[in-house]
């Protein structure tokens, strides 16, 4: 990206000698340049960089924390890449990756399906329409924990949970269904129930995605919503002229044209699910070990915080691979 | 005629659909009231009842009983207190930080400025759990002397730390539609850089700084991993990490927790229901300019 022509030309150049250039940015037009943007470089460099490196540099090792009287040290024995060697030799781990993933990938499905389905609805003209769109959007603002605790009682085993109370009613099972338990599904079909069980699918899986999903989807609703709006009318009308129907209105001119803003969702979603640890470690503590919740699994319950800042690290470096893709997304026209 | 005739289905399809978000969006909120308004053999009786029986409003005059040590209403005055605090002053550390180094990003002729704001973009997507142990491990041991677990101002600073990335994004793409000529008028009639930028720029990018504001506000609001490792002991916590203590391991006194849980929804609910508009405006903007 070019920058626009300064009227002020005093800046430095690369051929300024050093001890001038520091003179001129202490002194200079460009003073509060670089005294507004420094804390905020101080915070990255502090609270970002420093830990993630002092991440690395634990994983290195067996680290043991010991803490006596508010006082910690730290006892670390060097043993080089042992803790990822022996990480990616466990079928634990491997477990906790496929959950991993198949939270995220089902969440994405019914995310792009039913919040683009939503987002449409939205879009309609229909009597109290206003009303209808914020009430949507009240279950993003209630508190992950308010939200888990919620779903815990929707999805409580015993006949007073409220999912279960409202199908023993209906008579749509005999007998309460421990909706949390990490149960096999469709265990009427062996094969299919096993690779999904492989898979990392389970009962308890599938609720919590349920759960999320209340509080998620009205944010990636309003988000295409935002997007639908600021498709132009005259493209549908031109699209009715040629004959084209509903569906492939939707198809050639709202699908394309909601690419990018598809995108910087799908992106966003895919951060989030990644750091996702507060439902599930309120409704299962460790009971579903996805990758976040066996860090910290392995930190603070086993004290291994060597083992522990190697899952971090690792599911550090995955964000940060997505993140580079979301940004060249984002510059692609500018890099 | 023949017009209405063919679009009655649709209607109704559309009128059936709305119906049933409707439920599926205020059936759990249903469900959580009503809940927050029984006494504790209501939530655990089958079958169970559908309207709040046996009534009681004691869950909720329970949070505000006085102030007395370890009592329920204690903990909870405690934690609300520290959830405004916290929250309120991530926001406006963010903003002064975020919203000065956003306009540097987006004025000065600084090499790199590009991969300066990639790079603050990036540690906003890092997730919390990747530092979580890091952070933990650096307050208790090296920087033990600073006396920072368990207290707020740790909270503050980790989340400070967490949201900066989203502020300064946001921002830079809102000072960006403001022309330069407005700063250099003003600078032409005497105004100073700092001046200009207080008096003339940031009032013209006020929804911006809702947008990220409020943003910022919701997402401290909403943190528990860094009070649940950082500050779980006696003073730094806050509501969320509350409304997970009120779950003990042999009793779930959920009409508790659904008070609490709703009286803890009430500032962010507001916030969306007023003030959504300018966040999703801002989210939209920040994601597709960038």
């Amino acid at each position: 990206m070019s920058m626009p022509a300064t009227p002020h030309s005093g800046f430095p150049s690369r051929k300024t000698p050093v001890r001038r250039r520091l003179f001129l940015a202490l002194t200079g037009e460009y003073f509060w340049f670089y005294a507004l943007l420094l804390p905020s470089i101080l915070v990255l460099i502090g609270v970002i960089l420093i830990p993630m490196v002092f991440a690395f540099q634990m994983s290195l090792g067996n680290t043991n924390i010991v803490v006596i009287g508010g006082k910690g040290s730290i006892q670390s024995q060097w043993v080089g890449f042992q803790n990822y060697l022996s990480l990616f030799a466990s079928p634990l781990f491997w477990q906790a990756f496929r959950e991993t993933v198949y939270f995220w990938f089902v969440s994405i499905v019914i995310e792009v399906t039913l919040g683009i389905g939503l987002a449409v609805l939205m879009n309609q003209k229909f009597w109290g329409r206003k009303v209808f769109r914020l009430i949507v959007f009240i279950p993003w603002a209630i508190p992950t924990v308010v939200n888990s605790m919620l779903w815990g009682m929707i999805f409580d085993g015993d006949n007073y949970g409220a999912l279960n109370d409202l199908m023993l009613r209906l008579h749509l099972i005999s007998t309460q269904i421990v909706w949390l338990n990490p149960m096999p599904v469709l265990t009427q079909v062996p094969w299919l129930s096993n690779t999904l069980s492989y898979l990392g699918a389970n009962t308890a899986m599938n609720a919590i995605i349920v759960g999320d999903e209340w509080k998620t989807l009205p944010i990636v609703a309003v988000l295409v919503l935002a997007g639908l709006q600021t498709i132009p009318h005259e493209y549908y009308e031109a699209a009715r002229v040629e004959g084209a129907s509903g569906w492939t209105q939707f198809r050639r001119v709202t699908l394309p044209l909601l690419g990018p803003i598809l995108t910087v969702v799908l992106i966003l979603r895919t951060m989030q699910l990644l750091r996702a640890f507060t439902m599930i470690f309120n409704l299962e503590q460790f009971g579903l070990p996805l990758l976040s919740i066996q860090a910290y699994q392995q930190a603070f319950s086993f004290g291994s915080f060597g083992t522990g800042s190697a899952i971090s690290f690792m599911i550090g470096i995955i964000a940060l691979l997505i993140a580079f893709v979301y940004i060249k997304q984002l510059y692609k026209g500018e890099m | 005629m023949r017009f209405i005739h063919a679009i009655k289905p649709r209607r109704i399809l559309v009128y059936l659909l709305v119906v049933i978000v409707l439920f599926w969006t205020l059936g759990p909120l249903y469900f959580l009231i009503i809940t927050s308004l029984k006494e504790y053999v209501g939530t655990i009786t089958y079958p169970l009842p559908w309207l709040p029986r046996p009534f009681t409003w004691s869950n909720y005059s329970v949070m505000f009983s006085g102030y007395s040590p370890g009592s329920i209403s204690y903990r909870f005055l405690h934690a609300l207190r520290n959830s405004i605090v916290a929250s309120t002053a991530t926001t406006l550390i963010n903003l002064v930080l975020g919203s000065s180094a956003a306009y540097v990003l987006s004025r000065a002729p600084i090499k790199g400025k590009n991969a300066i704001s990639m790079l603050f973009l990036a540690s906003n997507l890092l997730p919390t759990v990747a530092l979580i142990i890091p952070f933990y491990v650096l307050t208790v041991t090296y920087l033990n002397g600073l006396q920072l677990y368990d207290t707020n101002t740790l909270l503050v600073i980790v989340y400070t730390s967490f949201s900066l990335g989203l502020v300064i994004w946001i921002m830079r793409g809102y000072f960006d539609s403001i022309p330069i000529e407005l700063e250099e008028a003003a600078r032409v009639d005497g105004c100073g850089r700092l001046k200009a930028l207080v008096r003339i720029i940031l009032p013209l990018t006020a929804p911006g700084l809702l947008a990220t504001g409020l943003l910022t506000f919701l997402t401290s609001w909403d943190n528990f991993i860094l009070p649940l490792v950082l500050a779980p002991d006696s003073s730094g916590y806050n509501l969320p990490f509350f409304i997970y203590s009120l779950n003990g391991q042999y009793l779930h006194l959920n009409n508790q927790i659904a008070a609490g849980g709703l009286l803890s929804s009430i500032p962010p609910v507001l916030i969306v229901l007023f003030f959504g508009k300018y966040i999703v405006s801002g989210l939209t903007a920040g994601s597709v300019k960038g």
